[in-house]
């Protein structure tokens, strides 16, 4: 049974912060140039240093929130067929709206030296579209989590310690931010990180996309849709993180616990066993005078999942090893005529490579560019259905229409399947996902364009249009048409 | 009238704090006018929130008393607090009884703020363990809770609010009097033996007081607690009255730190069955705390307790063990009150001098 009235709860983080230290605002979204924080905006942070309370250069602690409502309005589409065969993963071609709401708190507080604590409860209500199905990794919200209800939940989303080992160099500021004390740190130095959080806090991070909250509204540009980063059903994990900053270079590595099962929010702590492992590589430079970065990443993920091509292999030798007689973990497919990855779940490997490119164009434009393939073999672990993904787009800040605090985003994101995950879909087998029954397969696509109106320094509104392609791989069904709006509001 | 102050006692009353005090304790006052709901009578027992150690609000001296010393400009608190539970729930006795939840351990993390005389505080528990025996006692069946970090990553239990006020006294004075009510907003699975599943609000009378190195606080109050669940043995009976009461002296001190040392016992009965074998639970908690003395900036305290179960209704364990680890920080400058400005040294309750 989750929070019954967790509004309460929000009421009270919120006014914990707010009450006593005011009302504000954080910094710039990341459109344009990646920003510092805005010394002079209204937030807690420069509300208290403003008043001699606290030191937003070397901080002890700090504390910030953000609220954020999303709403998605997709428009009837044409299908050919919708879960045919009892196969129960189309997206229903009908009108729908979807929802998220969510409000966070981010505290952080130095514990000795080079060692930070953060804790960062969240409350998030929902409704998916369709119930989360007939979306590769073009799901129109990333907010969205996979075990999400109406029913506002309260939960922890992150809570580690992290120690900074200084080896010298020069030395590089870091601005007080959610999940980020403000001080000065040495430029060759090592970080570890231990505990609960998303691989996504350190890994992929892109300044022009990869926030949900302030940029693209569609997961195709949180990350690489074809990277299935351990994770639980909400997109959180525990494990571990090393770091080496040298300068312009980074080198990470990091161990993550997987969901017991695919898509659940139960995790592993086997971690000898079941691991999700990542290596990224970043190099930062300036082009023209102009920021930019590039990331290669990689990973390699060991869980207890199904291969493709043994599931169809298991459902030829023996018809009766199909999607609706496999009594364990299962997505209650009624297609009797399809294989299942229930009946192919074992010790199986996963793997992708990924390359992750950011550049300021100017103090106000950014572009970006990612593109990732995985193997292709296994089905989807933790994140979406994609097997390889791609891509491109741009954001910019209002400064030429003299409002600088607005953004606006244009992308376009592709995805792909393996033949053998094609496959299994043709033979109306569904993954976490997806599954529609049958497939005419084609690449996943999305087109996006939005415009986020600045009001009061704090608060974003937000109108968003989406086009999706070929929805869940399957050029029978679609385009699809969704509208979106969002509110966000930091302080 | 007459004017005549013979017998006349003047206690410096803050009428803003007093009134601050009583618009906290007003909704849980409305809430007790509330009946107590009654559980649907089912053959399974159903889960409720089986602890009954409530720590105190972060930034308190002890672990379940409530030294109402806050005080100073603004201050934050910080605090993670863990603990484990052994047998806190056995239904039935002698031959019969079940240890439905044979252990239960927590972890919370508390956030407050302090103001002068006011704390405003966050607490939210996560359960890291849970487990116990299955089996029937008394006609009803009992599922033992299967907590585990791996089941429950990122669980909050019970999420509460806190507002204490102190209405009498300074800080570090031989007496303090104030009040706290707290909201407590359900979260997590019944089943879990984590939750009542309903709201549930606490509202507390509070002293405390200092004297030279020795320190005293208690409490008293009511817990409103709506679940009523009379057929299941071991089972919550409704709205209850808590108690804690803590004395202890300072055994160590240095310039900037001092170790406390001190017993807490405290407890709870139902209402509906005041002092009843079923509905009462009573612990002992040897607590002992190290803290920096610093009255402004960073500063730390560690808190560790063992105790055990004295009377044992459900919550009182056969054995607890506690250890909190808080971060407080406070601006510097005293608050300018109505009739005086008092000094930072006052305003802590740490007198230089006194050793």
């Amino acid at each position: 049974m989750v929070l019954s009235a967790a509004g309460a709860v929000f009421a009270a983080a919120l006014v914990l912060q707010g009450i006593v230290l005011g009302l504000s605002s954080l910094a710039y979204a990341d459109a344009g140039k990646p920003a510092a924080h805005d010394n002079e905006a209204f937030d807690v942070m420069n509300f208290l240093t403003d008043r001699g309370l606290h030191d937003i250069e070397a901080e002890p602690w700090n504390a910030y929130g953000q609220f954020t409502y999303i709403s998605s309005w997709k428009r009837p589409f044409a299908a050919a067929y919708t879960n045919l065969g009892g196969s129960t993963n189309s997206m229903s071609p009908q009108a729908e709206r979807s929802f998220t709401g969510s409000a966070t708190m981010y505290v952080g507080l130095r514990l000795w030296a080079g060692a930070e604590a953060y804790f960062v409860p969240e409350i998030i209500a929902e409704r998916p579209l369709s119930q989360l199905t007939g979306l590769g990794g073009a799901i129109q919200n990333g907010e969205l989590q996979k075990n999400g209800t109406s029913t506002p939940q309260i939960y922890r989303s992150q809570t580690f310690i992290k120690q900074t080992i200084s080896l010298g160099g020069s030395r590089q500021t870091k601005t007080s931010d959610p999940l980020q004390l403000g001080q000065t740190v040495d430029s060759h130095r090592i970080v570890l990180i231990a505990g609960n959080f998303t691989i996504l806090d350190f890994f992929d991070k892109n300044s022009f996309a990869g926030d949900v909250r302030q940029q693209f509204l569609n997961m195709a540009f949180l990350t690489h849709a074809a990277y299935d980063f351990a994770s639980d059903a909400r997109g959180y994990s525990w494990g571990g993180v090393a770091e080496l900053h040298w300068d312009d270079w980074a080198v990470r590595v990091a161990r993550m616990t997987p969901p017991q099962n695919p898509n659940v929010l139960p995790v592993d702590f086997r971690l000898a066993k079941y691991y999700g492992d990542q290596m990224e590589i970043e190099h930062r430079h300036t082009l023209a005078g102009q920021p930019g970065a590039v990331k290669l990443l990689g990973y390699r993920n060991r869980e207890w999942m199904g291969r493709f091509d043994q599931a169809l292999a298991a459902f030829a030798a023996d018809p009766a090893k199909n999607a609706t007689t496999c009594q364990n973990y299962n997505y209650n497919s009624g297609n009797a005529t399809a294989p299942d990855l229930c009946w192919s779940r074992r010790e199986n490997t996963k793997m992708g490579i990924g390359l992750n490119v950011e550049q300021a164009l100017s103090e106000d434009i950014g572009i970006f560019a990612r593109g990732m393939i995985s193997d292709g073999q296994t089905e989807v672990y933790a994140y979406t259905s994609t097997d390889r993904s791609a891509s491109i787009g741009l954001t910019a800040r209002g400064t030429p229409w003299r409002r600088p605090f607005d953004i606006a985003g244009l992308g376009m994101g592709v995805g792909w399947i393996s033949s053998n995950h094609a496959a299994y879909l043709a033979a109306g087998g569904i993954d976490g996902f997806i599954g529609d029954g049958n497939l005419h397969v084609g690449a996943e696509n999305v087109e996006e364009l939005f415009y986020s109106f600045n009001f009061l320094r704090t608060i974003w509104l937000t109108a968003d249009l989406q086009r999706i392609g070929n929805p869940a791989f399957n050029s029978d069904r679609g385009p699809v048409t969704i509208l979106g709006a969002r509110i966000h509001a930091e302080f | 009238m007459r004017n005549s102050n013979k017998f006349q006692i003047v206690i410096p009353l803050d009428t803003k704090a007093v009134f601050a005090t009583f618009a906290a304790i007003l909704p849980v006052a409305l809430a007790l006018t509330l009946p107590p709901r009654a559980a649907a009578a089912l053959p399974v027992a159903q889960g409720f929130a089986v602890e009954r150690w409530y720590p105190s609000s972060p930034g308190a001296a002890w672990l379940v008393a409530d030294d109402i010393n806050q005080g100073g400009r603004l201050g934050g608190i910080l605090s993670a607090t863990g603990g484990v539970a052994q047998q806190p729930l056995v239904a039935g006795s002698g031959s019969n009884a079940l240890a439905a939840v044979q252990r239960q351990s927590q972890v919370g993390i508390a956030l407050g703020v302090t103001y002068d005389r006011f704390r405003l505080s966050l607490r939210l528990n996560s359960p890291v363990q849970g487990y116990g025996q299955s089996g029937t006692v008394g006609g009803y069946t009992y599922i033992a809770p299967q907590v585990t970090l791996g089941s429950h990553p990122d669980t909050f239990s019970d999420v509460t609010i806190g507002l204490d006020a102190r209405w009498l006294g300074t800080p570090g004075s031989a007496l303090r009097l104030g009040a706290s009510a707290q909201l407590v907003v359900p979260s997590g699975d019944r089943r879990d033996y984590l939750t009542d599943g309903t709201f549930r609000a606490f509202g507390r009378l509070l002293v405390a007081g200092d004297h030279g190195s020795l320190m005293y606080a208690g409490s008293l109050g009511i817990h409103v607690r709506p679940l009523q669940s009379a057929a299941p043995p071991s089972s919550p009976k409704g709205h209850e009255i808590v108690f804690a009461a803590a004395i202890g002296g300072k055994a160590w001190t240095t310039q900037h730190a001092q170790l406390s040392v001190g017993p807490e016992v405290f407890g709870a009965t139902a209402l509906s069955d005041l002092l009843g074998a079923q509905s009462t639970a009573v612990e002992a908690l040897l607590s002992a705390r190290w803290e920096q003395t610093e009255v402004v900036g960073a500063r730390w305290r560690a808190k560790l307790g063992i105790g055990v179960g004295i009377v044992h209704a459900f919550g009182a364990p056969m054995w607890r063990t506690v250890l909190a680890i808080e971060s407080l920080q406070r601006a510097e400058g005293p608050v300018k009150h109505n009739s005086n400005v008092a000094t930072v040294a006052e305003e802590d309750g740490h007198d230089p001098q006194a050793k």
